[in-house]
C-alpha cells in the first residue's frame, strides 16, 4: 500500500458525527453530535446546563469559561470531540447543594454582579485561582480575571469579591 | 435538541479525526490535503466562526501524546507541537535557558487561552504579529516539517511566506509537528516587548525581541534583533543585529543600530491598531530601553 492508500483508509475513519462522553460535575453525560460542536453548545444544548454562557463565541470575553480537567478554558474554543472522557466543571456545580458557593455569596455582598451573564466565567476563574492560591495578589487576580469582560462593574467590586472570598476562605470559613 | 439553528450554523460541514501516530498525520493529510490540523483550536475555533473556514476535515493531532513534551537533549530543546503556552511558561529548562518565552507567554491572550492554545500552532498560523515569532527567530529557532515524503526542517527565517501562509506545503501534507531551539553555551540576555491597545487578550500592535550572547563582554556580543506586527510577516533585522555585535553600546552605537532596525521597515496604514509611525517610534524606544536595561546589568 501506498502513503496515499493509507491515508485515504485512514481518513475514512473521519466522522461527521462524533460520540461524546464528558463527566459533567460529577456526571456522566453522553450523545451524538456534529464534529464541529463546540464544548459550549454541547454542555448548553445537549446536557442543558445553561449557566454556561456565550458571550462573544470566540474567546474574546470568558462568558463561556469552564473548568476542563482542573484547569479553566474557553467553551467556545474547544470542540466537543476533544474533550471525549474529561472531566468538565460548571457553574452549576458550585451551588449543587442549592446553597450559594461562599465565591457567589461575596461577588453579591460586593455588588459584583448586576446583569450577570459574565458572573459564571467571572466566579469560575475565582474558583480556580483560590484553589492554588490562597492568598493572591493583586497580580494573580489580575493574571486570572483579565480575559474576562464586565460591561456592568466596572471590575472593582469584583476584585473586593474575590479578596473577601480569599480572606473568609484563609479565616477557615469555607474551604 | 435542534441543529438548525444560529449556535450550530457554522458546525456543520465538518469532520473529526483523532490519528494515533505521526505516520497516520502525515497519510492523511496526503490524502487530504485541504484538511484542518487542531491543535489548541483558539485560532482555528474562530476562523470556523467566522466562515472563513466552511467544512472539511478536522485532523485533532491530541492523539499523538509525544508532541506535548518539550525536552532538552544534546543541547537543543525542542517544543511538541501540542506543547501549550502554559506548558511552556511552567518548563523548566525554559526558565533555565530561554526567560524570554515567559516574557511572550505572560501577554499571550489571557489565563484560560495559554491552557489550551500552542506555540505550534501560533507558528504555523503565521500571523505578522505571532507573539511567539520574534522571540523565536532571535533564538534561532528551526520549525521540523513532517509529511509522507519524511521530515525537514527549516530555520524559522525562511518559515513565514506572508501573512497567515508559511513554507509548509499543504498540498504535499507537510504540517509542523515541533520547533527546536539551540541552548546557547555561554551567557545571555534577552527580552521581549510589545506594544498592544489594552493589556490583556490584545494582538501586539509591533513588537521586538532582542537576543545578546556574551552580554557582558562587549568585543565579543552577538546580538540578534526581530520585528513583528510591523511587515508581512515577522523579521530579523541582522544588520542591526550586526552593529551591535563585538562592540560597545555608545549613544551612536545605539542609535544607528535603531536606524538600521526601522530601515525599509513600512508598517501598513490600514493597521487598526496604530499607525505606521508611532509603531516605528515605539520599536525605537523598546530597542534603547531593552539595551539599557543589559547593559546596566551586565556590565
Amino acid at each position: 500500500m501506498t502513503a496515499l492508500d493509507t491515508g485515504v483508509s485512514a481518513a475514512a475513519a473521519a466522522r461527521t458525527r462524533v460520540d461524546v462522553t464528558l463527566r459533567v460535575n460529577g456526571m456522566e453525560r453522553s450523545a451524538t453530535v456534529p464534529a464541529a460542536t463546540t464544548l459550549l453548545s454541547f454542555l448548553r444544548d445537549t446536557a442543558h446546563l445553561t449557566g454556561t454562557k456565550e458571550g462573544c463565541g470566540s474567546g474574546e470575553c470568558g462568558a463561556c469559561t469552564v473548568v476542563l480537567d482542573g484547569k479553566p478554558i474557553r467553551a467556545c474554543l474547544v470542540l466537543a470531540a476533544e474533550c471525549d472522557g474529561a472531566e468538565v466543571t460548571t457553574i452549576e456545580a458550585l451551588a449543587a447543594s442549592g446553597e450559594l458557593h461562599p465565591i457567589q455569596q461575596a461577588f453579591i455582598e460586593t455588588g459584583a454582579i448586576q446583569c450577570g451573564f459574565c458572573s459564571p466565567g467571572f466566579v469560575l476563574a475565582a474558583w480556580c485561582l483560590l484553589r492554588e492560591k490562597a492568598d493572591p495578589t493583586r497580580e494573580d487576580i489580575d493574571t486570572a480575571l483579565s480575559g474576562h469582560l464586565c460591561r456592568c462593574t466596572g471590575y472593582e467590586s469584583i476584585f473586593a469579591a474575590v479578596r473577601l472570598a480569599a480572606a473568609r476562605r484563609r479565616e477557615g470559613r469555607w474551604r | 435538541m435542534t441543529e438548525s439553528g444560529f449556535a450550530f450554523g457554522f458546525m456543520q460541514g465538518f469532520s473529526y479525526l483523532r490519528p494515533r501516530s505521526v505516520d497516520e498525520v502525515c497519510a492523511v493529510l496526503a490524502s487530504e490535503p485541504e484538511a484542518h490540523l487542531l491543535a489548541g483550536g483558539t485560532d482555528l475555533l474562530v476562523e470556523m466562526r467566522n466562515r472563513e473556514i466552511r467544512g472539511g476535515m478536522l485532523v485533532d493531532l491530541k492523539g499523538l501524546r509525544d508532541l506535548r513534551r518539550i525536552r532538552l537533549t544534546e543541547g537543543v530543546l525542542e517544543i511538541g507541537a501540542l506543547a501549550t503556552v502554559n506548558d511552556v511558561m511552567d518548563d523548566a529548562d525554559v526558565r533555565r535557558h530561554f526567560p524570554i518565552l515567559r516574557e511572550a507567554g505572560a501577554v499571550f491572550g489571557c489565563h484560560e487561552i495559554r491552557f489550551r492554545a500552542t506555540v505550534g500552532g501560533n507558528i504555523a498560523h503565521a500571523s505578522p504579529g505571532a507573539e511567539y515569532a520574534t522571540p523565536l527567530l532571535v533564538l534561532d529557532a528551526t520549525a521540523v516539517i513532517e509529511s509522507a515524503a519524511g521530515q525537514r526542517t527549516v530555520p524559522l527565517d525562511r518559515f513565514f511566506v506572508k501573512p497567515g501562509q508559511s513554507c509548509l506545503a499543504r498540498e504535499k501534507g507537510e504540517w509542523l509537528s515541533a520547533l527546536r531551539i539551540p541552548v546557547p553555551a555561554g551567557p545571555t540576555a534577552m527580552s521581549y516587548r510589545r506594544y498592544s491597545r489594552v493589556r490583556g487578550m490584545d494582538l501586539a500592535s509591533a513588537c521586538t525581541s532582542v537576543f545578546v550572547a556574551e552580554p557582558a563582554a562587549a568585543e565579543r556580543r552577538q546580538v540578534r534583533i526581530a520585528l513583528g506586527a510591523v511587515s508581512p510577516v515577522p523579521v530579523l533585522r541582522r544588520e542591526a543585529g550586526a552593529h551591535l555585535s563585538g562592540r560597545a553600546w555608545t549613544p551612536e552605537v545605539v542609535a544607528e543600530a535603531r536606524r538600521l532596525m526601522l530601515d525599509g521597515i513600512e508598517p501598513r496604514r490600514s493597521s487598526i491598531r496604530s499607525t505606521p509611525e508611532y509603531k516605528r517610534h515605539i520599536l525605537g524606544v523598546y530597542l534603547e530601553d531593552i539595551l539599557r536595561s543589559i547593559d546596566g546589568v551586565r556590565s
